[in-house]
């Protein structure tokens, strides 16, 4: 049941990082929306496969694993599902890892109290990158827009647009590739936590193939399903986005997360290509909606203690009934919950064919989140 | 407490990402343009919006050729190096 959960999380992350992956790309036209996110799923798969080193540092780096049970993780997991479904909801994009995080770190305190945290862990390996991520990814993105127009203005409009649009296919693969070793490891990470504390598995055990094989095809099943709201926000809600923007942008995320990636660091790809998109935005010296940025920055900002209580109320509710009577209900009621969400989305859906119609503040998913906060 | 903050952040990782980024992701497309520039030069795609048409250039076409080239060599280089630790 834990792993049946941990996939479900990994399809919710499709919700919202592969996402944001392919997101400009699809809203310049450089890639047939079903083709993006089918390209991102495979890449992603390849990408978890050639660095594991984000997945081993979520597995000994957050949480103590002697004091680690699977009830913990499947709270955990359980508040990660939640919050990321509620904010796909709204259209918002946030960082699934942190909700990931902060659902199992919710669960421990209840479980084991607060010193079964590496607090030191999270704050390097969290807070951190957090912070710095997507203002490395303003820069960049600002830069190598800036450079792009200028290098290319005496360029042939119909050479630039192709170029470009043809580069925005290798850069989105870039950051499908770049996604795959940093962010959809987390999963992965807890899944493997979730076999030690189970002891399927040695504790100096590295991440078995299939979960990450598992993993990989849920996190893509997720995307092509329900990954258009998230797209669209990114896409067409922060800036009108053309194809050099798209490509400096993408560029700059690959280069952020891979980079971050060599040195173990795990960061949300979520807030880097959001912070990519503002930085090609302000390198063109154009609009930015900021609303919607302030909107994405304040849900970036809540998302970890939001979902650690949601995690910590999880692993109470579980507590009190008691046994594995108490996962059951959960794992009901968690179902319940999404399923109430998926049938409110029907309402304001978003799909392949409606996610780069023009961007209108009222009708967009985004903006209904501010007329409910 | 502030004392030991700095132990939980690896500035020096933080510096090394942000030259990387600054390197890969702006720099790759700063050449990926002048490639873009050079097609432009060289007559690649020779009919325009306009209804005019570009003389081919070969030397610039070349010139595009070698930074796409880079970029490629470039990202080959990124990935190998982000994923050997």
């Amino acid at each position: 049941m834990v792993v049946v959960t941990g996939l479900a999380f990994d399809f919710t992350n499709g919700f919202h990082d592969s996402a944001n992956a392919v997101a400009t790309s699809i809203a310049t036209g450089a890639l047939k929306p079903k083709t993006a996110v089918g390209m991102s799923a495979v890449l992603n798969l390849v990408g978890a496969f050639l660095s594991l080193s984000v997945a081993a540092t979520i597995a000994s780096g957050i949480v103590s694993q002697t004091s680690v049970t699977l009830a913990v993780v499947f709270a955990g997991l359980a508040g990660g599902i939640a919050w990321n479904i509620t904010t796909w909801y709204v259209g918002m994009p946030s960082s699934s890892s942190h909700a990931l995080i902060g659902g199992v770190v919710g669960a421990m305190m209840v479980h084991a109290g607060g010193s079964s945290v590496i607090w030191s862990g999270v704050a390097g390996k969290v807070f951190i990158p957090a912070i710095f991520a997507p203002i490395f990814a303003v820069a960049v993105a600002a830069l190598g827009t800036v450079m792009a127009y200028r290098i290319t203005h005496k360029a042939r409009d119909g050479v630039q647009k192709k170029s470009f649009r043809v580069g925005q296919i290798g850069s989105a693969a870039m950051v499908s590739l770049a996604h795959g070793t940093n962010d959809a490891q987390k999963t992965m990470g807890v899944l493997t936590l979730a076999l030690i504390a189970n002891g399927t598995i040695a504790k100096t055990a590295s991440t078995p193939d299939w979960v990450i094989v598992l993993c990989a095809i849920s996190m893509g099943l997720g995307t092509y399903i329900g990954g258009w709201r998230i797209i669209r926000t990114l896409g067409k809600g922060l800036i009108e986005i053309q194809t050099p923007q798209g490509f400096a942008a993408e560029a700059s995320s690959a280069a952020v997360i891979l980079a971050s990636t060599h040195f173990g660091i795990p960061l949300s790809t979520t807030q880097v290509c959001g912070g990519s998109v503002v930085g090609a935005g302000i390198g063109r010296r154009q609009p930015v909606r900021w609303g919607i940025f302030r909107r994405m920055v304040f849900t970036w900002f809540v998302t970890l203690p939001a979902a650690a209580l949601v995690g910590a109320g999880c692993f109470y509710g579980q507590n009190a009934i008691g046994g594995s009577a108490g996962v059951v209900v959960l794992f009901l009621v968690l179902a319940a919950y999404c399923g109430t969400i998926f049938a409110l989305s029907r309402k304001s859906a978003v799909n392949s064919k409606n996610v780069n119609d023009e961007w209108d503040d009222e009708a967009s998913p985004a903006a209904l989140s501010a007329a409910a906060a | 407490m502030i004392a030991d903050v700095s132990s939980y952040i690896d500035v020096s990782a933080l510096i090394k990402i942000l030259l990387i980024a600054l390197v890969a992701g702006a720099g790759l497309t700063a050449v990926f343009a002048f490639g873009v520039t050079g097609l432009s030069r060289g007559g690649f795609l020779p009919d325009n919006e306009d209804g005019s048409t570009s003389a081919r250039h070969t030397s610039s076409l070349v010139l595009a050729g070698v930074c796409f080239l880079i970029v490629l060599a470039g990202i080959g280089y990124g990935i190998s190096v982000a994923l050997t630790k």
